[in-house]
């Protein structure tokens, strides 16, 4: 539920309390008002008997309807003027109706009189009918404006909060610039961006920075490297015995391994820079049959059936560099996890593109394979970054990559 | 062949001049932009290894001035610098060839003479060896004048091993020499060992001696003393 809908139930509910209390109030406060303006009248009736009585009228001939007088003994003292309520059969409406009533006492002429007045002008059932009428009339307006107030106050004042949601929505931390929030009034909405922006920036920072690092520390890792590999080849050179061939044999391969491993942590770095543009579209077809030509050798060498069904002129926005890396690493994965004859199935169409080859299942979970450093056997010679380029290639490039084994064959769609 | 080795790390240059000098090549090394500079202006080198990062310059300056000058040393690009913009614009300003650090010596060796050979060799792009002799242009290899049947990559294999004679070469140093990019993916290097079979085969069948040697361990050695 949007926030401010949340608000405007808090509100309908406080003020159908206020509303409530009000209406109590108003119907007590209205009612004093009707029930002193009548008495006022009622006393006016009572002053009229008495004036009557002291001319000489027999009291009951001022005994009607709405009126009593009786005659009381005269040693009583008076009593007081009284308003008080009473229960009175309605004429017209057939039931029991509360009216108003007031009485006194009075000695007139040596005679001690009880005389009592009652009517019901405005009865309080017809109050409080009013009042709920117009509590209820008031309330529904309420309702009404509440909603469509909180509606247009949902699009003018979360406007900035919807465009920073918008904003951070559509940030990564790849991007060069900085993030760009619309500027706003409201005080708790600055102190959002503000903090959203420090954020950011400091996020940008610390990936360029792990970036940077990764790409320095690969590519000086390599001068070092060099030299050793240099030293080893000039060593290989003079004259040794069996055993120190061994030995400089072992560390020329860590060397080898080393050096693989910078150069695909530098490629890696470089692809999350974006620093392959896309030039336009590229044959891709032809590509991947230059790719299945350059690994002919190497199928064979394993005995492998390559089956390949290549529709022509597929065309996709990809740098050839990257679709050439992409394509090789795919290959020869496929080569390098199959069985000594084993089957390799190639599939272009427009649409995807599938690498399926026999092999031993996965010592690692499917969804791991595209990780920096998953390897099916640790005593594997690869580095383990094959598959973590080809993923981030196809990020980049907005493929979509997935892995499946069933039946023996291992299966890499590539939906484009 | 006179070569000017512009590279800033000591250790890597001497790497360098030591493997080269065994060749008997003349070997001079600058190791900053203008030393490099100076010794191009003043003396004559037929190849240069030029690295493209200086502590004073950028090594592609360097291949700028080669170019204004014409001077006729053919320069290959060593570069840690993995960037295909660096190829591109060194191969555009005129470099020969390029090679990524880390190299492997023999492999510097063989695009240096391959280069060598097509600058100042022309017309005699022939290669002879004791009974072995081979044409570059044809590609035909012929041992005691008996045509060779050599797939592609045998015949790579045998120019690799002849300009690198008496060397060790590792199967990795083979690999990528004969696979380039591609070696990388490779598993392991029984096809380096199924070409150099199938190679030996084949010049053994037709009279050659048996030069290529295994060194235990190691790869292999085109021994030229033997027989």
């Amino acid at each position: 539920m949007k926030l401010v809908f949340k608000f405007a139930i808090w509100y309908l509910v406080i003020t159908l309390l206020a509303l409530a209390i009000g209406g109590v109030i108003s119907y007590r406060e209205i009612k004093e008002e009707v029930d002193f303006e009548q008495s006022l009248y009622l006393k006016g009736k009572l002053d009229a008997a008495v004036r009557r009585l002291s001319r000489g009228m027999h009291p009951d001939s001022l005994a009607r309807h709405n009126m009593e007088i009786q005659q009381l003994d005269f040693a009583r003292p008076e009593m007081n003027f009284r308003v008080t309520d009473t229960v009175v059969m309605h004429k017209f409406l057939q039931r029991l109706e509360q009216q108003i009533k007031v009485s006194a006492s009075y000695k007139v002429n040596g005679k001690h009189y009880y005389i009592a007045a009652y009517d019901g002008m405005v009865e309080s059932d017809d109050i409080t009918d009013a009042v709920i009428k117009s509590i209820t009339g008031i309330f529904i307006v309420m309702l009404v404006v509440t909603g469509l107030l909180s509606y247009l106050i949902s699009k003018h004042l979360l406007h900035p909060f919807h465009s920073t949601l918008r904003a951070i929505r559509a940030f990564t931390l790849r991007q060069k610039e900085p993030l760009q929030l619309a500027p706003t009034r409201t005080s708790e909405f600055k102190k959002l961006n503000l903090f959203l922006q420090h954020m950011t920036e400091k996020a940008q920072h610390d990936y360029s920075n792990l970036k940077e690092f990764t790409e320095n520390a690969s590519h000086e890792m390599q001068t070092p490297l060099a030299i050793i590999r240099g030293k080893l080849e000039l060593l290989m050179e003079s004259e040794i015995n069996d055993s120190q061939a061994k030995l400089i044999m072992s560390a020329h391969n860590a060397v080898e391994k080393l050096s693989k491993m910078g150069q695909s942590l530098i490629l890696l770095a470089k692809l999350e820079n974006q620093e392959f543009e896309t030039p336009g579209k590229i044959d891709f077809s032809r590509i991947l049959s230059d790719n299945l030509l350059a690994f002919e050798e190497l199928i064979e060498m394993k005995s492998i059936t390559l089956k390949q069904d290549i529709a022509e002129n597929v065309e996709l926005s990809i740098h050839p560099v990257l679709a050439d890396i992409l394509l090789s690493n795919l290959m020869s994965n496929a080569i390098r996890h199959n069985y000594m004859e084993g089957r390799i199935t190639v599939t272009l169409t427009k649409k995807e593109l599938i690498v399926e080859n026999t092999g031993d299942p996965l010592k690692v979970a499917p969804a791991e394979i595209f990780k920096r450093f998953k390897k099916s056997t640790q005593a594997d010679d690869s580095v383990g970054l094959g598959l973590a380029i080809v993923k981030q290639i196809c990020t980049q490039n907005n493929m979509l990559i997935s892995y499946s084994y069933s039946g023996s064959e291992h299966q890499f769609r590539l939906q484009f | 062949m006179k070569i000017l080795v512009i590279e800033d790390n000591l250790e890597l240059a001497q790497n360098i001049t030591e493997y080269l000098q065994r060749e008997g090549y003349v070997c001079e090394l600058a190791d900053s932009h203008a030393k490099a500079v100076n010794k191009l202006g003043a003396f004559a080198y037929d190849c240069v290894v030029l690295d493209i990062m200086l502590p004073d310059g950028n090594g592609l300056d360097i291949l700028r001035f080669v170019k204004n000058e014409k001077i006729k040393s053919c320069v290959l690009i060593i570069s840690a610098k993995n960037s295909l913009d660096d190829k591109v614009i060194g191969l555009e300003l005129g470099a020969d060839d390029y090679l990524t650090k880390p190299f492997h010596l023999p492999e510097l060796n063989a695009r240096l003479k391959a280069l060598y050979r097509r600058k100042y060799i022309q017309g005699d792009k022939e290669i002879f060896f004791n009974e072995i002799h081979i044409n570059m242009d044809t590609m035909e290899t012929l041992v005691n004048k008996q045509l060779l049947e050599l797939t592609r990559k045998e015949y790579a294999l045998l120019v690799y091993f002849l300009t690198n004679k008496n060397r060790v070469l590792t199967r990795q140093s083979i690999a990528e020499h004969l696979w380039g990019d591609y070696a990388d993916n490779l598993l392991n290097f029984d096809f380096v060992y199924q070409h150099v079979k199938n190679l030996r085969k084949k010049i053994i069948q037709a009279g050659g001696k048996d030069y290529i040697e295994t060194v235990y361990g190691l790869g292999y050695k085109f021994n030229a003393n033997r027989g």
